[in-house]
Protein backbone atom coordinates (compact mmCIF):
# COMPACT_ATOMS: atom_id res chain seq x y z
CA UNK A 1 0.00 0.00 0.00
CA UNK A 2 2.78 2.34 1.30
CA UNK A 3 4.61 1.49 -1.81
CA UNK A 4 1.68 2.50 -4.58
CA UNK A 5 1.28 5.66 -2.42
CA UNK A 6 4.36 6.32 -3.14
CA UNK A 7 4.57 5.26 -6.89
CA UNK A 8 1.83 6.94 -7.79
CA UNK A 9 1.38 10.33 -5.26
CA UNK A 10 2.68 12.36 -7.84
CA UNK A 11 -0.64 11.05 -10.04
CA UNK A 12 -3.09 11.53 -7.75
CA UNK A 13 -2.22 14.83 -6.61
CA UNK A 14 -2.59 15.55 -10.25
CA UNK A 15 -6.15 14.21 -11.15
CA UNK A 16 -7.11 15.10 -7.43
CA UNK A 17 -5.21 18.87 -7.07
CA UNK A 18 -8.21 20.28 -9.28
CA UNK A 19 -11.32 18.42 -8.39
CA UNK A 20 -10.24 19.34 -4.18
CA UNK A 21 -9.67 23.11 -5.81
CA UNK A 22 -13.16 23.28 -7.49
CA UNK A 23 -14.82 21.35 -4.06
CA UNK A 24 -13.06 24.22 -2.23
CA UNK A 25 -13.75 26.81 -4.01
CA UNK A 26 -17.95 26.19 -4.20
CA UNK A 27 -17.64 25.49 -0.36
CA UNK A 28 -16.68 29.67 -0.14
CA UNK A 29 -19.57 30.53 -2.01
CA UNK A 30 -21.82 30.61 1.33
CA UNK A 31 -25.76 31.73 0.04
CA UNK A 32 -27.06 34.90 0.72
CA UNK A 33 -28.99 35.25 4.17
CA UNK A 34 -30.44 38.23 5.41
CA UNK A 35 -31.24 37.90 9.00
CA UNK A 36 -34.32 39.19 10.91
CA UNK A 37 -34.73 42.52 11.88
CA UNK A 38 -32.59 43.81 14.58
CA UNK A 39 -32.73 47.61 15.44
CA UNK A 40 -36.24 49.47 14.39
CA UNK A 41 -36.22 52.78 14.84
CA UNK A 42 -38.02 56.03 14.26
CA UNK A 43 -36.57 59.54 14.59
CA UNK A 44 -37.37 63.09 13.50
CA UNK A 45 -36.16 66.79 12.97
CA UNK A 46 -39.07 68.25 14.65
CA UNK A 47 -39.23 69.63 18.34
CA UNK A 48 -42.51 67.98 18.37
CA UNK A 49 -41.14 64.31 18.74
CA UNK A 50 -42.19 61.33 16.81
CA UNK A 51 -44.02 57.85 17.96
CA UNK A 52 -43.94 54.65 16.73
CA UNK A 53 -47.59 53.64 15.85
CA UNK A 54 -47.22 49.94 14.63
CA UNK A 55 -43.79 48.61 15.87
CA UNK A 56 -41.08 48.36 12.82
CA UNK A 57 -40.92 44.81 11.37
CA UNK A 58 -38.44 42.86 9.12
CA UNK A 59 -38.59 39.05 8.33
CA UNK A 60 -36.66 37.14 5.87
CA UNK A 61 -38.36 35.84 2.93
CA UNK A 62 -37.55 32.99 0.22
CA UNK A 63 -35.01 31.60 2.13
CA UNK A 64 -32.73 34.61 3.02
CA UNK A 65 -33.16 36.04 -0.02
CA UNK A 66 -35.26 38.04 0.20
CA UNK A 67 -36.78 40.81 3.19
CA UNK A 68 -40.22 42.05 4.73
CA UNK A 69 -40.24 45.02 6.27
CA UNK A 70 -43.18 46.52 8.13
CA UNK A 71 -44.30 49.30 10.64
CA UNK A 72 -46.20 52.52 10.96
CA UNK A 73 -45.46 56.01 12.83
CA UNK A 74 -46.83 59.55 13.10
CA UNK A 75 -45.21 62.96 13.30
CA UNK A 76 -46.57 65.65 14.81
CA UNK A 77 -46.64 69.43 13.34
CA UNK A 78 -43.85 71.66 14.56
CA UNK A 79 -44.53 74.52 16.83
CA UNK A 80 -44.75 76.98 13.97
CA UNK A 81 -46.30 77.32 10.66
CA UNK A 82 -44.07 76.29 7.14
CA UNK A 83 -41.53 74.61 9.04
CA UNK A 84 -40.28 71.68 7.31
CA UNK A 85 -39.97 68.32 9.08
CA UNK A 86 -38.75 64.70 8.85
CA UNK A 87 -39.73 61.56 9.69
CA UNK A 88 -37.60 58.80 9.66
CA UNK A 89 -38.30 55.00 9.75
CA UNK A 90 -34.80 52.84 9.97
CA UNK A 91 -35.07 49.07 9.48
CA UNK A 92 -31.69 47.63 9.84
CA UNK A 93 -30.04 43.95 10.88
CA UNK A 94 -27.30 41.72 9.95
CA UNK A 95 -27.07 38.70 7.43
CA UNK A 96 -24.17 36.62 6.04
CA UNK A 97 -23.20 34.81 3.14
CA UNK A 98 -22.97 36.85 -0.68
CA UNK A 99 -25.27 38.07 -3.46
CA UNK A 100 -26.33 35.28 -6.17
CA UNK A 101 -26.25 37.77 -8.91
CA UNK A 102 -25.37 41.36 -9.44
CA UNK A 103 -29.22 42.91 -8.98
CA UNK A 104 -31.80 42.83 -6.28
CA UNK A 105 -34.63 43.96 -6.80
CA UNK A 106 -37.02 46.78 -4.28
CA UNK A 107 -40.40 47.31 -4.29
CA UNK A 108 -42.04 49.65 -1.46
CA UNK A 109 -45.47 50.40 -0.97
CA UNK A 110 -46.68 52.39 1.95
CA UNK A 111 -49.11 55.27 2.40
CA UNK A 112 -48.65 58.42 3.85
CA UNK A 113 -52.10 59.60 5.81
CA UNK A 114 -52.01 63.53 6.14
CA UNK A 115 -54.12 66.07 7.29
CA UNK A 116 -55.53 68.98 5.12
CA UNK A 117 -52.86 71.49 6.74
CA UNK A 118 -49.78 69.29 6.05
CA UNK A 119 -47.55 69.23 2.71
CA UNK A 120 -45.48 66.30 2.06
CA UNK A 121 -42.31 67.47 0.09
CA UNK A 122 -40.60 64.70 -0.65
CA UNK A 123 -40.04 60.83 0.23
CA UNK A 124 -36.78 59.02 -0.19
CA UNK A 125 -35.90 55.29 0.09
CA UNK A 126 -32.32 54.63 1.04
CA UNK A 127 -30.84 51.32 1.12
CA UNK A 128 -27.32 49.98 2.44
CA UNK A 129 -25.68 46.99 2.14
CA UNK A 130 -22.30 46.75 4.33
CA UNK A 131 -23.00 50.37 5.44
CA UNK A 132 -22.62 51.30 1.33
CA UNK A 133 -25.20 53.22 -0.34
CA UNK A 134 -26.84 50.71 -2.85
CA UNK A 135 -30.37 52.68 -3.30
CA UNK A 136 -31.55 56.12 -2.92
CA UNK A 137 -34.98 56.96 -4.48
CA UNK A 138 -36.72 60.10 -3.94
CA UNK A 139 -40.34 60.63 -4.64
CA UNK A 140 -42.06 63.50 -6.13
CA UNK A 141 -43.14 66.54 -4.78
CA UNK A 142 -47.54 66.06 -3.67
CA UNK A 143 -49.77 68.09 -1.28
CA UNK A 144 -52.81 67.26 -0.06
CA UNK A 145 -55.74 67.43 -1.51
CA UNK A 146 -54.22 65.99 -4.54
CA UNK A 147 -55.17 68.23 -7.72
CA UNK B 1 -23.43 40.45 3.16
CA UNK B 2 -22.81 41.79 7.21
CA UNK B 3 -25.20 44.41 7.33
CA UNK B 4 -28.69 45.66 6.01
CA UNK B 5 -29.87 49.11 6.40
CA UNK B 6 -33.30 50.57 5.26
CA UNK B 7 -34.52 54.01 5.87
CA UNK B 8 -37.66 55.72 4.44
CA UNK B 9 -37.42 59.54 4.78
CA UNK B 10 -40.47 61.66 4.64
CA UNK B 11 -40.18 65.52 4.24
CA UNK B 12 -43.12 67.63 5.48
CA UNK B 13 -44.38 71.10 6.15
CA UNK B 14 -47.16 72.20 8.07
CA UNK B 15 -49.24 74.85 6.38
CA UNK B 16 -51.46 75.60 9.40
CA UNK B 17 -50.23 74.49 13.06
CA UNK B 18 -53.52 75.81 14.39
CA UNK B 19 -54.84 71.92 15.13
CA UNK B 20 -51.21 70.32 14.97
CA UNK B 21 -52.35 67.25 13.21
CA UNK B 22 -50.05 64.59 12.74
CA UNK B 23 -49.53 62.46 9.32
CA UNK B 24 -48.84 58.87 9.98
CA UNK B 25 -47.10 57.03 7.24
CA UNK B 26 -47.75 53.48 7.08
CA UNK B 27 -46.13 50.18 5.79
CA UNK B 28 -48.53 47.92 6.26
CA UNK B 29 -47.14 43.95 6.02
CA UNK B 30 -49.20 42.61 3.59
CA UNK B 31 -47.67 45.53 0.73
CA UNK B 32 -44.55 46.22 2.72
CA UNK B 33 -40.84 46.95 1.53
CA UNK B 34 -39.59 44.25 -0.09
CA UNK B 35 -36.21 43.29 -1.01
CA UNK B 36 -35.16 40.15 -3.12
CA UNK B 37 -32.00 39.39 -4.07
CA UNK B 38 -32.02 38.08 -7.63
CA UNK B 39 -30.34 34.95 -9.11
CA UNK B 40 -28.32 36.20 -11.32
CA UNK B 41 -27.39 34.39 -14.36
CA UNK B 42 -23.77 34.69 -14.65
CA UNK B 43 -23.73 33.18 -11.28
CA UNK B 44 -26.04 30.46 -12.08
CA UNK B 45 -23.75 29.78 -15.18
CA UNK B 46 -20.54 29.83 -13.03
CA UNK B 47 -21.89 27.22 -10.42
CA UNK B 48 -23.23 25.31 -13.57
CA UNK B 49 -19.83 24.94 -15.00
CA UNK B 50 -17.79 24.51 -11.92
CA UNK B 51 -20.00 21.61 -11.34
CA UNK B 52 -19.61 20.91 -15.46
CA UNK B 53 -15.91 20.76 -15.02
CA UNK B 54 -15.82 18.76 -11.97
CA UNK B 55 -17.67 15.70 -13.57
CA UNK B 56 -15.54 16.03 -16.41
CA UNK B 57 -12.47 15.76 -14.48
CA UNK B 58 -13.25 13.01 -12.67
CA UNK B 59 -14.53 11.23 -16.01
CA UNK B 60 -11.18 12.14 -17.04
CA UNK B 61 -9.53 10.58 -14.29
CA UNK B 62 -11.59 7.54 -14.20
CA UNK B 63 -11.34 6.88 -17.77
CA UNK B 64 -6.96 7.41 -17.31
CA UNK B 65 -6.94 9.98 -19.79
CA UNK B 66 -5.36 11.97 -17.14
CA UNK B 67 -2.40 9.55 -16.77
CA UNK B 68 1.12 10.30 -18.07
CA UNK B 69 2.21 7.75 -20.67
CA UNK B 70 5.54 6.85 -21.19
CA UNK B 71 7.06 9.14 -23.20
CA UNK B 72 10.41 7.79 -23.76
CA UNK B 73 13.70 9.66 -23.78
CA UNK B 74 11.58 13.03 -24.90
CA UNK B 75 14.76 14.32 -26.76
CA UNK B 76 16.23 13.22 -29.54
CA UNK B 77 19.83 12.41 -28.69
CA UNK B 78 22.49 13.00 -31.57
CA UNK B 79 21.62 12.33 -34.84
CA UNK B 80 23.68 9.41 -36.18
Amino acid sequence: MRSFLSRNLHRLAFRAGPVALLAVAMGHAQPLSFNALTGGTVTDSCSGGSSVTTALAGTPTNGGLGLSLSGAANLPGPAASNSPCSLTMQWSGAGSGTFPGTTATIAAIFTIGAPPDVSINSCTLTVYFNRVLRLASRGKRFRYPPV
Amino acid sequence: LTSWQVNLIVNATWDDTTNNFPFVVTVLPDSSIDILAQIGAVGALSALAFGMTAILLLSLAGMGILRRGPTGSGFPGRPA
